[in-house]
């Protein structure tokens, strides 16, 4: 069944503007920031994850950190206010950035908690982490790409081995006894999401099984990066996988016109204009960023500039629907785009939607999603989705959102092997 | 200027040769070559100038195991060991770090020392930053806090040597940031006598006192020096000085090692 997570970068949207601080994200002084405005936010966050779970949507969280454009900098408390309080919703992390985190364990066992107390719900995605975030957790830039997949590899072994404790002394980290408690609820573990921007990581993520991700790229780029998962599969002799190994994110707003839905445009697109704002140094870090690809930038202009293009327009919304950045529109319009999109990319079975962003009220965005849950998410299920799943001889799973029975449905197609139910 | 590839372990190591002479092993700084060349032919004209590049840096390969300075150490206290006799080592900045980790380990490789504004040490407390955190620095105003010298032109093979530069620091350097915390302690066991040179206009060290910390932590037989004008790659901004300097000490102190 094709899928959509609500989300939104859960931001204090109080901060000085650009003429008055060109930089917003990771060096901006706290004292800017108000906890008592903040209290407020937060709990407009969790009413609308509370309202998806109500109008049949999923949730998806992700956690930047040192930044007000994001206040969810430790994710899993917000996953576990979600797991606690909805009913039926997906718990989406998207992602937990372990090339960062030094404790795999931890994360490991933080993931299986809330897949415990939300019933199975859980679908726990893995990032990289952003340039500018390094000094999140102090992590060395160097080498993490193979840091992220020892440390996912560790994450699964704590999820599934069930025989007592295990040993592990690997490349980047070590631990002794290994043998978290509790273990996770979906059997064998939570699907795994990996997030990617290029298609020459889509090649290990297929490899792998999991989930590809990506983000705002629009259907070109977007369709490049699908298309390198299923070169990949095809290379390894595998079955074509199904569209829900495939998930997009973008801005989502349905209005009961064009107009009207145009008109939030400005405040969507405002979380772009503060991402930008970047502090000196802090985007151009040497291993992160492959040392042959940034002596092309520095033979190129000596510098680099995230800030470069900052007050240039970020396009004109209509042209961001045509390429897929946003479905924004009528529920027509929506539909349409997403339509055009979901073929353009060789079809795919996740939508991550922002649909909240900057000073957005509960009321427009509550407005919006349920207009998309209404008027638009079942036609294209029924019309797109589900014919294509037909047409390419793939498992039709129409069903209520958040029906648990996806896991146990998905994780036989993936090949996951699903012991029987019941304790060992 | 002659390039040799010696094996190191699993390392190959790019060595560059300039002019000739008796020799002294110079231990490259942040930015390899690239910045140094003028000081190092000169330099050359009086001695045959030895210059084995880093594990990282372009020309020497890194074995997956050399993952710290210590490491690095390693490699370039073996390519020591190749040589007959004690040899003079000029280290320069992060090749100064290097440089005092060899000293300090095989004292009797090294028969004299010369530190410019050698890195790896920390002098201050928990909250104070001994040097400037080049990783909040805009990428084009980095090379402007270790010298005001503008180097060769900007092409793309420049391009890359720096890149790759760059990477080796962030992945040397990183955590602790730009030091060892346990040099401190071992400095004590240099014994070759040592000349620390630095610069009084230095934009990336911020401690005033690091440099003669660095010298008084070695001992009696070290002496810092501080020159008038200079910022932090002393050998970039005025090579002149630095290679009469240098051809001083290393004649100053050749008759006494010799006996060692």
């Amino acid at each position: 069944m094709f899928r959509t997570y609500y989300f939104s970068e859960m931001p204090y949207p109080y901060t000085p503007t650009l003429e008055f601080a060109e930089v917003a994200r990771t060096t901006m002084p706290t004292r800017w920031f108000d906890p008592d405005a903040a209290h407020d936010v937060y709990h407009k966050y969790f009413d609308l994850v509370l309202a998806a779970d109500d109008i049949g949507l999923d949730v998806m969280f992700n956690e930047h950190h040192e930044t007000m454009s994001n206040m969810d900098a430790a994710m899993p408390l917000s996953m576990a206010i979600a797991a606690r309080e909805t009913r039926r919703a997906r718990i989406l992390a998207l992602g937990n950035p372990v090339a960062n985190r030094p404790d795999p364990v931890r994360v490991a066992t933080e993931m299986a908690m809330i897949d415990v107390v939300s019933e199975g719900r859980l679908d726990c995605g893995f990032v990289r982490g952003v340039s500018y975030e390094m000094s999140a957790t102090n992590a060395r830039p160097t080498d993490m790409k193979p840091r992220l997949y020892e440390a996912i590899d560790l994450i699964v072994k704590a999820w599934t081995s069930h025989d007592g404790p295990f040993n592990w002394e690997g490349e980047f980290f070590h631990h002794r006894q290994v043998n978290i408690v509790p273990r996770p609820f979906q059997q064998p573990h939570p699907p795994i999401w990996v997030t990617t921007l290029s298609p020459s990581s889509a090649v290990e993520i297929a490899e792998r099984g999991y989930t590809i991700a990506t983000i705002f790229n629009g259907k070109k780029v977007c369709g490049e990066i699908f298309d390198a998962y299923r070169v990949e599969l095809a290379r390894l002799g595998r079955p074509e996988a199904h569209p829900d190994k495939f998930a997009y994110s973008n801005f989502v707003f349905v209005g009961e016109s064009d107009e009207e839905a145009l008109a939030a445009a400005p405040k969507l697109l405002d979380f772009l204009r503060q991402s930008r704002r970047l502090a000196p140094g802090q985007t151009d870090v040497p291993g992160y960023i492959d040392a042959r690809a940034r002596a092309a930038a520095l033979a190129e202009s000596g510098a680099s500039n995230p800030n470069r293009g900052l007050t240039q327009g970020l396009g004109d919304p209509l042209a961001l629907a045509e390429t897929g950045v946003a479905f924004w529109g009528s529920p027509e319009s929506v539909f349409a785009q997403m339509r055009d999109f979901f073929y353009a990319v060789g079809g795919y079975g996740n939508l991550c939607g922002m649909f909240h962003a900057s000073t957005m009220s509960y009321t427009t965005t509550r407005r919006s999603m349920e207009l998309f849950a209404r008027e638009v998410l079942p036609r294209f299920r029924e019309e797109v989705y589900e014919p294509w799943l037909k047409e390419h001889g793939l498992k039709s799973t129409i069903g209520t959102s958040g029906d648990a029975e996806r896991s146990m449905d998905i994780s036989a197609e993936a090949g996951f092997v699903s012991p029987p139910a019941g304790v060992h | 200027m002659q390039r040799e590839e010696r094996t190191i372990g699993e390392c190959h190591v790019d060595i560059a040769h300039y002019g000739a002479g008796s020799p002294v092993v110079v231990l490259h700084g942040e930015y390899g070559v690239t910045f140094a060349e003028e000081f190092l032919e000169m330099l050359g004209s009086h001695h045959e100038v030895v210059v084995p590049h880093h594990p990282g840096w372009a020309g020497s390969s890194r074995p997956t195991h050399v993952e710290t300075m210590r490491d690095v150490a390693l490699v370039q206290q073996e390519i020591l060991e190749g040589f007959a006799t004690p040899v003079p080592v000029i280290g320069l900045s992060l090749g100064g770090w290097v440089a005092a980790e060899v000293a300090a380990t095989c004292p009797g490789l090294v028969a004299s020392l010369v530190l410019v504004s050698p890195i790896g040490i920390k002098v201050g407390g928990r909250e104070d930053r001994d040097f400037v955190d080049i990783y909040v620095t805009a990428a084009d105003q980095r090379r402007g806090l270790l010298s005001s010298t503008p180097g060769p032109p900007m092409d793309a093979a420049r391009a890359l040597e720096m890149a790759t530069a760059e990477e080796a620091v962030a992945r040397y350097c990183w955590s602790p940031y730009m030091h060892d915390p346990g040099l401190r302690h071992r400095l004590r066991r240099i014994t070759a006598p040592t000349l620390v040179l630095s610069g009084s206009d230095d934009r990336f060290v911020r401690r005033p006192d690091y440099f003669e910390t660095y010298a008084r932590l070695i001992g009696e037989g070290a002496t810092h020096r501080r020159i008038d004008g200079a910022g932090h790659n002393v050998e970039e901004e005025m090579p002149h000085d630095v290679v009469a300097i240098v051809n001083e000490f290393v004649a100053q102190e050749m008759p006494a090692a010799a006996g060692r």
